[in-house]
Parts: structure tokens; sequence; C-alpha cells
């Protein structure tokens, strides 16, 4: 009872120990506070940008989108309402951003899947998880050929089918969450994913 | 025909119920139909399950490098910076209007010059006087979250409250005070920020060689989920790699890191250092395996030029 009833005072370890109340954050930004600000970017930004590197397939596209939405959020945080929690209201804004970049490409372009990476930078496809438990070249040469496929069929996806079936299948969102996010039902978002998977199982469906 | 539609049914929601997205009633249909033995749904299910787990598989590792994620972020808090803050006048267009209310303009610069004068010397004591490592409470400050834990009423109306609360302190020192180099060894492990455990460790590695910071390299180097952070780790490590349980530890890298850039930083460091027989008689195990086992050319190369110059066996059976 002697611990509940000390108040904590301040200690720099508490901030990389306890993330900061998201609804004080966001009061705090609200009411001008840069650190507060910050400190709800780190929350969500990693995911912002993998989000955006995984559709857009290009580091400069992904950063593009980075710096546009949480410039709009920094613009418009007085206008948030927590009518929605705040990573409803952040993909809503990244998902617009990247659905314009997607749908500005009319013409495919056959562009390299590049990624920074601590290697510098690499195909994205190379930069995934190496089926290196055995180094056997004919499981290697299978997991490659794997690999270009996904992300041939990826490509083939319209651009929200593709934006589902990320979140979805890659950054593991509820269909409800991105129904939200999309602003659309779950239903709606339910019949994308199954066009999408439905879509890639043929494209997979021998590749056993 | 029925059979054939209950069939078509179960098998389009095949990927809906592997994610999870059924509901309870849809789910328990589709596991009844497969029970009651229909073997063409059982095989669906199977076939679905496979193509599940090979993207799954390619799922995994497609994190963002911490330097591009630093890069952004730094990006951002730069223009964030140069922005007014959002809905208000900025601070000394305000001030500026409120002052020449009160007085002209030249007797504020006057005053602003006297102003700076005085704080050049009282910041010149106090930054005389400050200790190594300066904690600084911003006193009055409101706390970033507050959370109530306990409500007592006494009776009278009055209302005791306990409340647990986080507030924001600056620190400031060098990365070789060791008030900083603990702060910055538990930013190194925060397991929600992989830029702010890239900056921690890029510092760390060009600090002052210590136990402290050597182990908090070696953790990042063979924990870290980030493949920018664990090759920095690995970095700063260089200047301990004669040290036999940082050799042992690089070679579990070596044998264990999926990311080939880490292993090929690991393979350089251990090729190009040297210890004690007794250390590198199980780096030749090591090297041995890596002959067989590993896919990576340049490593492969590198054990075997290693192996031979211990007059090892390079053979791959």
């Amino acid at each position: 009872m002697a611990g509940a009833t000390q108040i904590l005072s301040g200690t720099a370890t508490s901030l990389s120990s306890a993330r900061m109340d998201e609804f004080a954050l966001i009061r705090a930004a609200q009411a001008g506070d840069q650190s507060a600000f910050e400190q709800l970017v780190r929350s969500y930004d990693q995911s912002v940008l993998r989000l955006a590197l995984n559709l857009l397939r290009s580091q400069e596209d992904a950063s593009d989108v980075y710096q546009e939405a949480f410039l709009r959020v920094y613009k418009n945080i007085n206008s948030f309402r927590f009518d929605c929690s705040f990573h409803t209201w952040l993909y809503r804004i990244v998902t617009n951003l990247c659905l314009d970049h997607l749908r500005k490409r009319k013409v495919r372009r056959e562009e390299p899947a590049v990624v920074a990476t601590s290697e510098g930078v690499l195909d994205r496809l190379d930069s995934v998880t190496e089926e290196r438990a055995d180094g056997d070249p004919a499981r290697r040469m299978h997991s490659d050929q794997l690999r270009a496929r996904i992300q041939a069929k990826l490509e083939e996806l319209t651009p929200r089918e593709r934006m589902v079936f990320e979140m979805r299948h890659f950054q593991g969102m509820r269909l409800r969450a991105i129904g939200e996010v999309l602003g659309t039902t779950e239903e709606a978002a339910k019949n994308c994913l199954f066009r999408a998977t439905q879509k890639m199982r043929s494209a997979l469906g021998d590749f056993q | 025909m029925t059979e054939q539609r209950d069939c078509d049914l179960v098998q389009q929601q095949l990927s809906l119920l592997l994610y999870g997205e059924l509901s309870f009633d849809q789910e328990e249909a589709i596991h009844s139909h497969i029970a009651a033995g229909c073997e063409a749904c059982r095989v669906a299910l199977e076939t679905e399950r496979e193509l599940h787990e090979m993207m799954e598989a390619q799922a995994a590792g497609m994190e963002p490098a911490a330097d591009l994620l630093l890069a952004n972020r730094r990006k951002l808090m730069d223009s964030v910076t140069a922005l007014p803050v959002p809905g208000r006048e900025p601070l000394w267009t305000r001030i500026r209007m409120a002052a020449t209310m009160i007085a002209p303009a030249p007797v504020w610069r006057m005053a602003a010059a006297c102003g700076l004068l005085m704080l050049g010397f009282v910041g010149g004591r106090a930054y005389a006087e400050r200790p190594p490592a300066q904690t600084a409470m911003m006193e009055g400050q409101h706390p970033m979250s507050a959370r109530v834990r306990q409500v007592e009423a006494d009776g009278s109306g009055m209302l005791r409250l306990v409340v647990d609360e986080t507030r924001q302190r600056t620190v400031v020192g060098s990365a070789d005070d060791a008030a900083i180099r603990r702060l910055l060894i538990s930013a190194a492990v925060d397991p929600s920020d992989a830029g702010l455990r890239g900056e921690t460790v890029e510092i760390l590695r060009t600090a002052a060689p210590s136990e402290e910071t050597r182990e908090a390299l070696l953790h990042a180097m063979l924990r870290d989920a980030n493949d920018g952070v664990r090759l920095r780790a690995l970095e700063g490590l260089k200047p301990y790699a004669s040290q036999p349980d940082v050799r042992r530890a690089m070679a579990e890298v070596l044998l264990r890191d999926l990311n080939s850039g880490v292993r090929t930083q690991a393979v350089d460091v251990l090729t190009q250092s040297r210890a004690d027989m007794n250390t590198e008689i199980h780096l030749v195990g090591v090297f041995q395996e890596l002959m067989q086992r590993e896919s990576n050319d340049y490593i492969r190369m590198q054990c075997q030029r290693k192996l031979r110059e211990w007059k090892a066996s390079d053979e791959v059976y």
C-alpha cells in the first residue's frame, strides 16, 4: 500500500519504460507542446513508414508520405476531437496519401522495390528474411521465386485491394479498424480482402 | 448439388477464417462441415493455410531501416519547429504587439541590450557551477500524464487523491558521464522505438569504452529486432573484438542472424582481429559449420580463407 501511496516523481527512465498517456500527449500537443507532438510521432512513425514503404515500394515516396502525413497531423491537431482513436485518424491520413500516390501511377513502372536497409539501399525482396536455416540453394531459389511472384501479384491488385491486403496481412489490423480508416464498412473491407486473397491464391496456388 | 454449394461457400470463407475475421457461427459451420468428413474442404483448408504461411514468411523482416526512420524524424521535427504553433499567432508577434503598446521601440531596444548583458553574466556563473550531469526539472510544468491511484473521502467533504504522474525532465551531460550512460543504455533497449535505439547505440558506439557500454552493445547485437541497430552495435564492439565472450557472441551472430549484412560485418570483424588460441579453436568449428550452411558467398570465402590460414579442414561434406 505504501507503494500505492507514493507519488512517482519524474525520472528519465520512466519516459522510456512507461509510455506517456496518449490522451495527455494529444492534449499537450494541442496546447502547443512540440515535445509532446514528437512523442506522438515516435509512437507511430515506424508503422507509418513501414506501411508506406510496403505499399509504395519507393523510399522517396514513402518518405514524402511520412512527412506530409505528420505535418498534416501537426497543422490540424486542434481539430482532432477524439471522435475516433488517434491511430485511426493518423492512418486515415496516411492511407489517403498512399492511395493518391498509387492512383497517380497510371502506368505502372517496373521500378525496383528498393528500401533503405542497414546495408544501404537494397531490393526489398532481398532484404526480407532469408531461407538461410539450411542454406540449401534449391530452397533459396524456391523462396526467391515465391517472393517475386507475391510482389508481382501485389502490383496487380487495385489500390484499394492492395491497401486492405497490406493492412490486414502485413500490418495485422482488424477489418473493422481498416473499415474505419478507409471510411467504409467492415463488410466492404471484408469483400475487398476476399477479392485480394482470391487473386493472391490464383497466383500462388500451384506454388508448393 | 446442395453439398457442392456448401463446399463452395466453405472454400470461399477459408481465407477469412485464417485471418480470424469470421463470426463464431461461421467458423463453427466450417469446422462442422470438415469434421463431417468433407475431404475436399479439408485439403482446401490445408492448402489455404500453407499459402498464408508462405505469405507470412515474406512479411517477416520488412521493418524500415533505422537510418531512414531517423532521417525522416529529424526532417519532420525541423519542419515542425519552423512552423507556427497551430491556431496561434507566433509568440514573437504577440510579444512585440504587447510591448509597443507599453513603450516606444527605442526604449525596448535598450532594455533588451541590458537584459542580454545580465543573462550572459548570470548564465556564465551558472554554467561554471554546473555539475557534470545537470538535471533540470521544469518547475511548475504540468505532468505529461497523470493517473489517479486512490481516492479517499474524509467525511468533511474534502477528498484525498493519490496520483501517479509522469513528468518530462531534461538531462544534460556528455556520453562519458556515468548517469548519462545509464540513461542511454536504458534507451538502447526501448522496445517501442527502433529509431531511438539506433540513435542511442550510435552514441554508445563512439563513447569511451566501458563494461556497461560493452554489455549494452552485446545485448543490442544479439537481441535487437532492427537490422540497422544490430549492425551499429556490432561495429561498436570492434574495440572489444579480441575478448573471448565478444568473439563467441559474434560467432553466434554469424550462425543465427538472418541479415546477411550483419553476418558479413561479423565475419569481417572476426577474421580481421585476433584472440588466444583457445578462443580461436571454438571459431574453427563455427567456420566449418558455416562452410556447409552459409548461403552468402563472401562469408563462405572468408571462412575458407581463415580455415586455410589455421590449417584446418575447409571441406564441405
